[in-house]
């Protein structure tokens, strides 16, 4: 278990525009813990996809709540972890949508968990239908990737 | 981003900017339209150099493309990608349905060297 020594939080609307800024964000947070300039677009990569699914699959239709993503950047000794969590539908078979090519949506490729896997040293997702969405990747700057 | 010119039998059509779910449908719409309106062309070749970021959003229109362009018996290849971008496409495997060339200079000489073996 490695010690918290840094943090940040942010919320904001799950819409489309709002991806630039969380990219960008986590990238900027996670530029002093020691990764590459090609590790750093590896985690904005991630992080995109993370973002894109909350905007694209959480708030399907119009719902009282104001549609949010929250985004938890944490620098821990030799590791960077965020977390992007909704508060939407959630999913219901959390196993099958990480296999790739699984899209609730004909016009997409369904590999955003398959990039995420891919990209980060561990992606754990926790979902419970009707309260929401948690994916936390953690990426670490010697992992080689 | 898009800029495009015909060039032989290629609508070689240049992208800038960053492709991500913000501007995809914006992205598929003009590509499907300059696709359309060149009904002529045998292959289009997107220049991706100036691509500064791309997810799975982005790339699944450049699937959806290849499989347009497919249907009328042309092709689609991508041209000099972006680091980031290259990064993307191997990822997703891209370049095993897709043929990618370092420089568009190799993408319209094979298209060159395409046309000049169907007219054998």
């Amino acid at each position: 278990m490695h010690a918290k020594v840094n943090h940040a939080k942010v919320e904001f609307d799950a819409i489309p525009g709002n991806l630039g800024f969380a990219r960008v964000a986590a990238a900027s947070f996670a530029a002093g813990l020691g990764f590459t300039v090609e590790d750093l677009e590896d985690i904005k990569l991630a992080v995109s996809e993370a973002v894109s699914n909350c905007i694209i699959h959480a708030y399907p239709g119009p719902g009282e709540a104001r549609p949010t993503v929250l985004m938890v950047m944490e620098a821990r000794e030799s590791e960077f972890v965020v977390s992007i969590e909704d508060k939407g539908i959630g999913i219901a078979d959390v196993a099958m949508a990480r296999k790739p090519g699984v899209t609730t949506d004909s016009e997409r490729l369904g590999m955003g968990f398959t990039l995420m896997e891919a990209l980060a040293d561990q992606v754990d997702v926790k979902s419970e239908l009707g309260v929401g969405t948690r994916v936390e990747m953690i990426f670490s700057p010697e992992r080689g990737g | 981003m898009i800029e495009w010119e015909v060039s032989g039998n290629s609508l070689v059509v240049e992208i800038a900017g960053e492709l991500d779910l913000t501007c995809a449908d914006e992205f598929r719409r003009v590509l499907d339209s300059l696709i359309d309106s060149h009904p002529g062309v045998a292959r289009v070749i997107l220049c991706m150099d100036r691509v500064a970021f791309i997810d799975s959003s982005g790339i699944g229109v450049l699937f959806g493309r290849h499989r347009r362009m497919a249907l009328r018996g042309g092709t689609l290849a991508i041209a000099s990608p972006s680091p980031q971008a290259m990064r993307a496409l191997d990822l997703l495997g891209v370049p095993s349905v897709i043929h990618v060339y370092d420089t568009l200079k190799q993408a319209l000489a094979a298209e060159a060297e395409v046309r000049k073996c169907t007219r054998k």
